[in-house]
């Protein structure tokens, strides 16, 4: 009968040890599926919205629009409101159009290492190659569901002298982002929300257009 | 005397002595440095100095490249890092840049903003003043509200928060211009150098190892590429560097040296042993090559370091030195080994070696010191074996008793008459001087470079991946101290933009002017931002930004600068930027300051800095095209100033020595016959004269007098003492010495080959068939009485 106690304190001692997995392995498996789903995608295309929390503005700012991302390397980034402004990035260049001034500005992305960088960054969050941010970004694993995902710049990212930190939450099905937080250095904070995200489907060219 | 008493210790002595000169050649520490051959002319040297001494010098380059069409740039930038981390390791190694923190740009301009007021021209002033209104406060903030909401706002907003009025504008105009200064097409790729087709990397290895350092260089080259092997298959790597060339033409010298030796070794010994036929011929061999080994020992002592340039002559040397052997050899053969025949033959030779003398020692009135050591070498080794051949040679050697079984006699039976046989050399004379017409030299001192196929064509890919230019050429300002250096830069800038414009001058002047164009730039700023401007841009920024919602700090740290500018005191510290540019442009040496400014190699550029350069003394440029103008203009005048001192210096020596005024101008007649022929065959083959081959036609002066007073000798006293056969051997194995230099790679030694072969060549010819022809016809007095 002692025995049996020792046995079933044993049995149950261990039980949460057996059942607990190493968190690293967990995350990589994760990002590893995401990766390969992902890399299944060739082609977004969804609207969004966006809330900005700037110390530079006394309110908070709501913007609108679609967002247009063709791999590799295409990446169309259209406003609707409260200003239509365009951005497409095609390969090498980048266009930037508003309403406003009615004129189109186009630069070589390598021509512009700053911008360069912001754009390399949204790209990586938008295209969801994640595994490959592992050496940029402390990965953690916020929930499983929905799942949602954290990223704090590392001391070498080029990211460490503006970003806090990024916060990704997937949709139910982790088809693709439902959200993507990001919190920078000085407190201003931008949320930006996909709705009605199309994987794989032909993206009309008007989308590249940048003016349109 | 002692040397016939005590022939045993002599030889011992001398075999001692050749050992240890071969065991120390061990020691001896070798360089190819062209400096050394270079004239001592200020410019050239003070250009060679500055290259020496520049960041140039201790850079490599490592140039990446996928083959695979599949592989992504991202897999390079992978590749680039790893490799930058492995070669970082190493002492030899003092710094590897193989990325740069673009997020840091930003941080740091954003620092760097703070020296706006220092930075920015009155002219940008006035223009801002006519933006100052309600329609350009309005149209800069709507730029600002855009640019706030895009993609990567939190990259940009900190940036447009410091710089509200886009002052930064020509400022980061200006940094990009520079640091595109060095003429290379690089972008920037998260922070790595990348081609701008996205398939080639760069990484840049500073070293503590000089090019100009060849066991050095050897050392770091076969350390990088080591760490090459560890790239992943599809990935190709190329060294870039001037270490590349120093090790290559190393290696090239070292193995023409080699095969040369070789070649010439043979050629003597088949020589000896198939004509002479006689064991005892071999001392001749040995005694030019043990004189060669001592004097090399003796040459290092003296300048501490030996040129691969006078090393490689030394078969030259060898051949000429044989000469003398052969003389005493053939003379105590033929006539025995009586005091007499050593009398008999000792004035021709001792002239033919005092003329040879004379012309290497007019190297010492060369500003070139690489000439010094060479005239040291070849004049140490031929009064060495002069004194061997004439003192110890004739006591191993002994008259011919039997018939020989090779009769060793030269005849010539040449049927033409006397006068035919002058005209026949005056047309040809005449015809090759004709050729020399359109000879042109050739003072490029890359000609000379033989770095090979493989590394022209990793250089040739290179300029190819990262933009095909010409390398600009640089304007140095130098001054005792650093804000010295800066005041001068800025004048030199001002003055370059008025005389060529600003696209074509790059001027660390255009970051960082000096301190009083920063101060004079500070007090417009001032002046400018009145009370009553400030305030009327702070209202209008209010106005203005409400449509917007600008909240009240929105621009505060630009409003902090307006009312708190930073001192004049230094140099921006801690920025990264700042330091690779400023390392770029500025050298701080312990005594002395230089800032460099670059501009396109074109020659009407030079002419325009040229005269430039003269209103600040201490300045000078440095271009390839300019460089080889200087050394141009400084060895023409030289080398005309060499060679009429080597002709006077011969002519006088065989005039002196001869004391006969129809005998020193028929000695002549191969020293002519020589030249034409050089300056004609090198006309002829298409190519052009260049400073070894002058040389070696200074050498071949000495070389051929000796046969023209040899067979004066032979004409005018008839001795029996094989003179013919002995200028014909001497010939021949100067020949083979010379001729042996036709087999090397390297261009130098190729050169040289082709300049001492035709001139021996038509010496000999000329003084055999020449000159006796012409003493025949040139009677005299004495001869009648004959």
């Amino acid at each position: 009968m002692k025995r049996l106690f020792f046995l079933l304190i044993f049995i149950l001692g261990t039980q949460p040890l057996c059942a607990e997995t190493n968190p690293q392995a967990e995350l990589d498996l994760i990002l590893t599926g995401l990766q390969e789903r992902m890399s299944l995608v060739k082609t977004i295309q969804t609207d969004f919205v966006q809330e900005k929390t700037l110390s530079l503005f006394n309110q908070k700012v709501h913007l609108k629009g679609k967002i247009f991302i063709q791999k590799p390397g295409m990446l169309a980034w259209k406003v609707s409101s409260p200003m239509r402004y365009a951005l497409v990035i095609n390969g090498t260049d980048i266009s930037q159009w508003d309403q406003d001034t009615d004129q189109i500005q186009s630069v070589a992305l390598a021509r512009n290492p700053s911008f360069q960088v912001a754009i390399q960054q949204m790209q990586n969050w938008f295209s969801g190659s994640y595994k490959s941010m592992q050496g940029e970004y402390y990965i953690n694993l916020i929930s499983q569901q929905p799942l949602t995902l954290e990223f704090i710049p590392q001391e070498k990212s080029a990211a460490r002298n503006f970003i806090h930190k990024v916060t990704v939450i997937f949709q139910a099905d982790q088809e693709y982002i439902n959200e993507i937080s990001i919190l920078e250095k000085n407190g201003d904070s931008t949320l930006l929300k996909f709705i009605d995200a199309k994987l794989n489907q032909e993206i009309p060219a008007k989308a590249w257009e940048v003016k349109s | 005397m002692f040397v016939q008493r005590h022939k045993k210790l002599v030889l011992g002595l001398l075999a001692l002595l050749m050992l240890v000169s071969l065991f120390s050649l061990k020691f001896i520490k070798y360089n190819n440095n062209i400096e050394a051959m270079l004239p001592a002319d200020s410019q050239v040297q003070q250009a060679m100095r500055f290259l020496r001494e520049s960041n140039f010098s201790d850079k490599l380059v490592i140039s990446l490249k996928l083959n695979e069409p599949d592989r992504t740039t991202e897999e390079l930038i992978s590749a680039t890092d790893q490799l930058a981390n492995a070669i970082a390791g190493s002492a030899l190694v003092n710094q590897v840049i193989g990325s740069i923190s673009s997020a840091d740009f930003i941080q740091e301009m954003i620092f760097f903003l703070q020296y706006s007021p220092q930075l920015t021209s009155p002219e940008s002033l006035a223009k801002l003043d006519s933006q100052l209104t309600a329609a350009g406060i309005k149209e800069r903030l709507s730029f600002i509200y855009r640019q706030s909401l895009s993609l990567g706002s939190a990259f940009s907003v900190p940036f447009l928060q410091a710089d509200p009025l886009n002052l930064s504008s020509s400022i980061l105009t200006n940094i990009q211009k520079l640091s595109q200064a060095s003429g290379y097409n690089v972008t920037l790729n998260r922070g790595h150098f990348i081609s701008p087709d996205g398939r080639s990397a760069m990484i840049i290895v500073k070293t503590s190892v000089l090019l100009t350092e060849g066991f050095g260089s050897r050392k770091i080259v076969n350390y990088l590429q080591e760490k090459l092997k560890t790239l992943p298959n599809y990935i190709n790597a190329d060294i870039i560097a001037g270490h590349m060339h120093t090790v290559k033409n190393e290696d090239l010298i070292k193995s023409d040296i080699r095969l040369t030796s070789i070649i010439a070794a043979l050629g003597f010994i088949l020589l000896f042993l198939f004509i002479f036929r006689d064991w005892r011929a071999m001392i001749i061999f040995l005694m030019p090559l043990g004189a060669v080994l001592i004097t090399t020992g003796v040459t290092f002592l003296v300048f501490k370091s030996l040129s691969y340039f006078v090393i490689g002559l030394s078969t030259v040397i060898a051949g000429i030195t044989i000469d003398y052997g052969i003389y005493v050899y053939l003379a105590v053969r033929k006539a025995g080994n009586h005091p007499q025949t050593i009398r008999n033959i000792r004035p021709p030779m001792i002239c033919g070696a005092l003329t040879t003398i004379s012309v290497f020692v007019v190297f010492f009135f060369s500003s070139v010191k690489g000439y010094h050591q060479l005239a040291f070498f070849s004049n140490f080794t031929i009064l060495l074996c002069l004194g061997f051949v004439l003192f110890i040679l004739p006591h191993f050697i002994y008259q011919e008793t039997k018939p020989p079984k090779v009769k060793l006699a030269v005849k010539y039976n040449f049927k033409l008459p006397d006068g035919l046989n002058l005209i026949l050399w005056l047309s040809l004379i005449i015809f090759m001087l004709s050729t020399t017409a359109h000879l042109k030299f050739n003072n490029d001192i890359t000609q000379f470079d033989a770095a090979g196929p493989q590394v022209a064509k990793s250089e040739e890919e290179f300029q190819h991946t990262w933009g095909n230019q010409e390398l600009p050429a640089i304007f140095v300002v130098t001054a005792p101290t650093l804000e010295q250096a800066y005041e001068i830069n800025a004048q030199v800038y001002a003055d370059a933009l008025l005389a060529v414009g600003p696209e074509n001058f790059r001027s660390f002047a255009q970051i960082w002017p000096g301190r009083k164009q920063r101060q004079a730039n500070l007090d417009a700023w001032i002046k400018f931002w009145t009370p009553e401007k400030k305030r009327k841009f702070r209202d209008l920024l209010a106005q203005q930004g409400k449509q917007f919602d600008f909240s009240q700090s929105a621009f505060s740290p630009f409003d902090r600068q307006l009312d708190r500018p930073l001192s004049l005191d230094q140099d921006p510290q801690n920025l990264a930027f700042f330091k690779q540019l400023k390392d770029q442009f500025v050298l701080e040496k312990k005594e002395e300051c230089q800032i460099l400014s670059f501009f396109p190699d074109q020659e009407k550029l030079i002419t325009q800095f040229s005269k430039i350069q003269l209103n600040y003394p201490g300045s000078f440029l440095v271009s390839r095209k300019n460089f080889s103008r200087q050394i141009s203009e400084a060895l023409s005048g030289e080398f005309f100033y060499l060679v009429i001192l080597a002709l006077l210096a011969t002519l006088g020596l065989m005039a002196i020595l001869l004391k006969n005024f129809r005998l020193t101008v028929l000695a002549v007649i191969p020293v002519v016959t020589s030249l034409a022929f050089i300056g004609g065959i090198t006309g002829l083959t298409g190519l052009s004269l260049n400073i070894p081959s002058v040389i070696a036609a200074m050498v071949i002066i000495g070389i051929v007098s000796d046969y023209g007073i040899f067979m004066v000798y032979y004409c005018k006293y008839k001795y029996q003492t094989g003179t013919i056969t002995a200028v014909t051997l001497a010939a021949v194995t100067t020949l083979i010495g010379a001729g042996v230099l036709l087999f090397a790679q390297h261009p130098v030694l190729f050169s040289i080959g082709l300049t001492l072969v035709s001139g021996v060549l038509s010496g000999y010819l000329s003084s055999l068939l020449v000159i006796p022809a012409a003493y025949r016809l040139w009677k005299v007095k004495e001869d009648v009485q004959d």
